[in-house]
This record gives C-alpha cells, sequence and structure tokens, in this order.
C-alpha cells in the first residue's frame, strides 16, 4: 500500500520548532536548542546522517544573563593582521546585534562538529516578537523554556509596592539617575581605547 | 624411538595418497609454504591468469556433467532432505520436463527405431503440476482467508497471485535443490520449467501421502514466503476513499471525513502532513503525507487495513507446529470488496429515487 | 617477469593493505610505505575510540527515547538494571527506534520503579499504578 514510504517520509521530515527566548539564559537555552538541531531528540540520531530540525526564536532581546555576565562576558574577535584583537563585553555586543549573543552561544555549543555550518542556518533568531509570515507558517511544535520567567517590578501595582515593607528611604538628595549608562558622559571609561567595539 | 617411526609412516603415506600429477596440477597454488618463496609460483600464477582471459569465464554445465553425479543417490536425498517419503518413481516422474520427452522421442526418430515398436517408458509431470497447482492454490486461498478473517476477497487473491507466480515458484525450487534434478532440453533450466517441476513434486507428494500431507508441504514451504512481507503493500486499491465510505455507510455510519491534524514545515520541499479520518466524531485512523492530499489517500488505506485488521500490528503467521491443530473451514469465503460498492451503489440510487418521488 | 620472486610477493602483501586508498599511494609501491605503515598505527589507536564512539551512539538514541517519555537516561538504565530486566544498549536503542511501543512500556516501567526508589515505599500509596505493572514493592505490600 506504500503506506511504509509516507512512514518514513514522516520520521525524515524536518519538523520545525519555536523558543520564545523571553527572559532566558542564552546558555542554558543553547545547549535545549542545540539538542534540537543536532537531531539528538530523536531515536534515529547519527551523528552523521542529516536528521536535525530547524528552531526558530523570537525575542532575542530579551534574553537574561545571571551575575555581572553582561559586563564580564567577553566576545573575542581577531581579524588575523597585526593589532586586529579586539574584545567587547556582552552588554556591547548585545547592542550592536540583538541576535548576537545566543548566535554565538549555539556556535559555541556545536563546535568540533563538521557540519556546524549547515546545522547554524537551520537556527532562524528574530530580535523581537515580529517572524515573517512564511516562517511562522512551518512551525509547529514548541520548545519548552529552560527557566521560569521573574516577575518585573512594573508588573507589580503601584499599591503592592507600596505595600511591601521597607527596611530604610533612601534620603530625598540621593542621587541616583547620574549614575544610570545612558545619562553619563563617557559611558565606557572602564575599557581602554583599543579594545572598544567600533 | 617408536614415536619417531610413527611420524616417518604418516609422512611417507600422506605423500603416497596423492598421485604425483595431480599434486602437481591442481594443488600447486594452494599449497602453503613456510620459508620463502618458489621460485616458479609467481609465474605460474601469471600464466593462468592471463590464460583464464584468453579463453573466457568457464562455460555452464549441467551437474550431471560431471563424473560424481548419482542421480538414483540425489533422487533419495531430495525426499530425505525435506524429511518426505516420496514414492521414487512418482518423483521421478515429477522432474521429467516435457521438452526433455519430446527431445528423447525426436532422438528415437533420428536413429530411426519405431516408437510403437519398443515404447518410450517416460511420462512427463504436465498432470502432476496440474494437481499440484490446484491443490496449492486452493490450499493458499484456504488458509488466507481463516488466517486474515475480514480481508476483502480481492486482497487474498492478490497475495494468492503473489505466491503462485512463476517467479515466487522458481526460486522456492531453487532453493530447496530440484535445479540439478530437473530433466529438461534447454539449460539453464528456465523459471517456468523449475515452476512446474515444483508444482510437480507438490502433485506428487499428493499422489503417494495424501491431501493432508501435501497441504503441510504447501505451508512449509509456500506460505512461509510471506514472512516479513508486507501483505497490504501486496494488493493495490485504486479508490480506498471510495472503497471506505461504502464499508462505513453499509454499516451504518456516518461518513469518513477527513481532519488535518497538524502540519510541519508546510512552505518547504520537506512538507508534512498528518490527517486524520473520522466517522461520527470517532476516531479511525491517521496517516502522514507530503501533501494533503497523498495524506488523506494514505489515511483512508489506513482505516481500511485497521477494518481489515491486517494492520502492523497484527499478530503473525501461524505456522510449522502450532499450524497442527490449525482447524481450517475449507468452504469460508470471504467478503468482496467489489459486492460492498455494488451494495453502496444500490443503495445509495435507491435513496436517491425516494426522495425524488 | 621479476628476476626475484620473493620482492614480487613483498610487493603483493604490501598492496594488500594499501588497496583501498587515494591516487598514487594505492598502486605505487615506493609511496604506499609511509601510508600503510600510518594506517596500521592507526588502526591500533582507534579500537578503542570506535567502540566508545557506538556506546555513545547507543546511550543518545536510548536517551532520545527516554525524553519523548519524561525519563532521564540515567535513571532509566539504573531502574532497569536493578530489576534485572538484562537487555543491553545495543537492544534498547533497537527498541527505541523500531518498536516505540515496547520502549514505552518499559519507559512506564523504570518511571514507577524510579519513583519507589526515590520514595522509599511510599509510592504505591502516594498514586495507583498503570495498568500490567507489578514491581517488587507492591508485591511485598500485598503480603
Amino acid at each position: 500500500m506504500a503506506h511504509n514510504r509516507v512512514m518514513q517520509w514522516a520520521v525524515l521530515a524536518r519538523t520545525w520548532w519555536i523558543y520564545d527566548a523571553n527572559q532566558q539564559c542564552p546558555f542554558r537555552s543553547a545547549y535545549r536548542l542545540t539538542t534540537y538541531l543536532q537531531g539528538l531528540h530523536k531515536p534515529v540520531y547519527h551523528r552523521h546522517g542529516d536528521v536535525g530540525d530547524h528552531v526558530v526564536v523570537f525575542n532575542t532581546r530579551h534574553i537574561a544573563m545571571r551575575g555581572e555576565f553582561w559586563r564580564t562576558y567577553k566576545h573575542f574577535h581577531h581579524t588575523r593582521f597585526a593589532g586586529g584583537f579586539s574584545r567587547a563585553s556582552a552588554y556591547r555586543v548585545h547592542e550592536e546585534d540583538p541576535t548576537r549573543i545566543l548566535e554565538r552561544a549555539c556556535h559555541n555549543r556545536l563546535s568540533g562538529l563538521d557540519n556546524k555550518r549547515t546545522l547554524m542556518k537551520r537556527l532562524h533568531l528574530f530580535p523581537d516578537e515580529e517572524i515573517p509570515e512564511e516562517i511562522l507558517e512551518n512551525v509547529t511544535g514548541q520548545i519548552q523554556q529552560v527557566q521560569a520567567i521573574p516577575k518585573k517590578l512594573e508588573d507589580y501595582s503601584q499599591r503592592e509596592i507600596d505595600s511591601f515593607p521597607r527596611l530604610f528611604k533612601m534620603p530625598e538628595d540621593y542621587d541616583i539617575e547620574s549614575y544610570k549608562r545612558e545619562n553619563r558622559l563617557e559611558p565606557d571609561q572602564h575599557t581602554s581605547k583599543a579594545w572598544r567595539l567600533k | 624411538m617408536a614415536a619417531s617411526i610413527l611420524k616417518t609412516i604418516a609422512c611417507a603415506t600422506a605423500r603416497s595418497t596423492l598421485p604425483k600429477t595431480f599434486r602437481i596440477s591442481t594443488f600447486m597454488h594452494l599449497k602453503v609454504q613456510k620459508r620463502g618463496y618458489d621460485q616458479y609460483r609467481m609465474r605460474y600464477l601469471k600464466e593462468m591468469y592471463q590464460k583464464r582471459l584468453d579463453v573466457g569465464p568457464e562455460k555452464q554445465r549441467r551437474r550431471s556433467e560431471w563424473i560424481n553425479w548419482n542421480y538414483d543417490a540425489e533422487i533419495y536425498a531430495f525426499g530425505q532432505r525435506l524429511g518426505e517419503e516420496f514414492n521414487e518413481s512418482t518423483l521421478r516422474q515429477a522432474f521429467i520436463n516435457r521438452s526433455y520427452v519430446e527431445g528423447e522421442r525426436k532422438k528415437r526418430e533420428e536413429l530411426g527405431i519405431d516408437i510403437e515398436a519398443v515404447p518410450l517408458q517416460l511420462e512427463d509431470n504436465t498432470e502432476l503440476a496440474e494437481e499440484g497447482f490446484a491443490l496449492m492454490s486452493s490450499y493458499v486461498k484456504v488458509y488466507l482467508r481463516n488466517i486474515y478473517p475480514y480481508m476483502f476477497e480481492e486482497g487474498i487473491s492478490a497475495v494468492h497471485d503473489y505466491l503462485t507466480t512463476d517467479k515466487m515458484l522458481a526460486h522456492i525450487a531453487k532453493h530447496v535443490g530440484c535445479e540439478d534434478l530437473i530433466l529438461s532440453e534447454e539449460f539453464p533450466v528456465l523459471e517456468s520449467t523449475l515452476s512446474t517441476a515444483f508444482k510437480a513434486v507438490i502433485g506428487a507428494l499428493f499422489n503417494d501421502k495424501g491431501q493432508e500431507q501435501a497441504e503441510r508441504f504447501v505451508r512449509d514451504f509456500v506460505i512461509t514466503q510471506l514472512i516479513e512481507k508486507d501483505i497490504n503493500e501486496l494488493w493495490h486499491i485504486v479508490n480506498p476513499m471510495g472503497l471506505l465510505k461504502a464499508m462505513l455507510s453499509l454499516n451504518g455510519k456516518g461518513e469518513p471525513e477527513p481532519r488535518l491534524l497538524w502540519k510541519s514545515g508546510a512552505n518547504t520541499i520537506m512538507s508534512l502532513y498528518w490527517v486524520g479520518i473520522y466517522s461520527d466524531k470517532e476516531f479511525i485512523a491517521k496517516s502522514p503525507g507530503e501533501t494533503v492530499l497523498i495524506a488523506e489517500e494514505m489515511a483512508a488505506r489506513e482505516a481500511i487495513k485497521r477494518i481489515m485488521k491486517t494492520d502492523d500490528s497484527r499478530a503473525p503467521l501461524i505456522i510449522g507446529r502450532a499450524a497442527e491443530n490449525l482447524m481450517l473451514d475449507y468452504n469460508r469465503v470471504n467478503i468482496s470488496a467489489e459486492d460492498i460498492i455494488q451494495k453502496f451503489y444500490e443503495k445509495s440510487h435507491s435513496e436517491k429515487n425516494s426522495s425524488t418521488s | 617477469m621479476p628476476k626475484n620472486p620473493t620482492r614480487e610477493w613483498k610487493r603483493v602483501m604490501q598492496r594488500r593493505l594499501s588497496w583501498h586508498f587515494r591516487n598514487r599511494k594505492r598502486n605505487c609501491y615506493r609511496l604506499s610505505l609511509c601510508p600503510v605503515k600510518k594506517s596500521l598505527r592507526f588502526s591500533t589507536t582507534v579500537r578503542p575510540i570506535r567502540r566508545r564512539n557506538i556506546n555513545h551512539l547507543f546511550a543518545n538514541r536510548i536517551a532520545a527515547g527516554c525524553a519523548q517519555h519524561g525519563v532521564q537516561y540515567s535513571s532509566f538504565m539504573r531502574a532497569l538494571y536493578e530489576s534485572n530486566v538484562l537487555l543491553n544498549k545495543k537492544m534498547l536503542a533497537q527498541l527505541s527506534i523500531y518498536e516505540p511501543r515496547s520502549f514505552q512500556s518499559l519507559c512506564e516501567f523504570a518511571k514507577k520503579r524510579h519513583t519507589e526508589l526515590v520514595q522509599k515505599g511510599l509510592a504505591t500509596a502516594l498514586d495507583p499504578p498503570p495498568s500490567g505493572i507489578i514491581t517488587r514493592d507492591m508485591i511485598k505490600k500485598s503480603i
């Protein structure tokens, strides 16, 4: 009945998965996403068998890093010319390209594989919630997020904030605003000039 | 002392058992040398290789052309191999093809021997083959009908046709060892000749040992060819959805309703659709496909498989010792798909007429 | 014809080891000497590596099968091992591909067994077992 033919097709056809990166750790997300890219979630997995799936990721602008990682986690690059080395903190890279950090994280996860470039082409990253219609039509399944989304301060009502017990009150002349990065005159003073991102 | 004497005797006997000429001509390249290499061997092998290239491949010969051929022993061994006790004369007759008898007759005519005065006491296997085929054909159908009671008659006959083709029977005959025993004019033996001989063997068994033994033989050698074979692939249904519709309506159920269950990669070349078929909001079967249409058709086939109870989770065939106590109903006839469709059309026509009038 | 047959045989021996190479290393005796030596050395080193790779492949496949039914690989293997289910990794990997239903029932069993191991006899009291699964704790309890 030729039914076995379609069953085989169903096994080998590429599934499209979607992943919401909102408030997710990029490194732990990469661990999960590369599993799907390589096809490690299928029992028919083989390193040289091309059984990986497509993964669509959105909201990469809103990823979250723990601790001081936004500042201390560095991205390196060398142009192979003398003096061509440059490095940048994660937050600078994120400002330049909001999909870059997740892409690099996945790329590093796949290191050592011959088919790394092919697999990376199956990873579709979008900074915000807008995904092209023709890509969204392909999507079938959803990948579970790696961590629960924490509630932000803005999500609480003013009444809840007010009723929250306070240990102490800030003095009225205490200057918070000028320490914020967008209000500083020369923000990247801690990075030496040669290493700053152009 | 004694050991050394024994050793010398053994060496002497080993050397004397092989004649000198024989050893040099055939065993030269097989002899394993312990130290160094013979001066001649490479030259000898190259020479032989070149000769083989010049002469071409070995001519195909009948097994009976070789010197160590004993037809009586082989005929006896054939029955013993299969664990059957044949009557020797019938078994001999089963392997005589018509072409062989005609060839013998022609030879006698050429030699000028009068056939009426000295009759040619050879009978070919045509009659035996007819008997054997009739038995095999009927038993295969009876067996399949009883094992798959819900399968349609068309499907049963498709499987039957698959098992009784010349190609399949020739395959069995070859591997049972009929090829060397067959007496026929042409060589190498044709597929049709092989299959006729195999049918005749069944006929011979039927004559000698009765129906039950012959049926057991068919079960052991012919029906076992279905192992690891998907019987659903043997019968091609042209319009599965039409058949499904007819069956459901005759069983008093609602029309089959295909629904798209899920899809993936719809805009890509590797698109995948899963279509499920429902009747009266009840799930019947589902199947994948490259397009919606293919998936729908495949789901209909899957539903028919379910109804015939020949889906993938079916029980294995009952063969071997388990089949000894099988109670087969010889008069059983399964439902025919054609009948169902005809009934469905009559029913729908009458409904239409009643509604218009 | 070569004058020295020993030399010819030596070359035949060498060609037996180099027939699967590429380019001139395949046929030229002198060029094949070094690669043949190297390949023999490789064949020794690769023996344990090959075994390890195959083992990893089986583990990956079983883990993928387990993940479909919500079991972890380690707890699955442990549950089977402690219940004397004598299926090796190779057969489990094959089951996960070709017999998903059998593998699913193994997973269900492993889940039940694992909760028993973790909760120490409380599992049977907490929730009703799935049909068709009998484990050691349940037998003890009924006695």
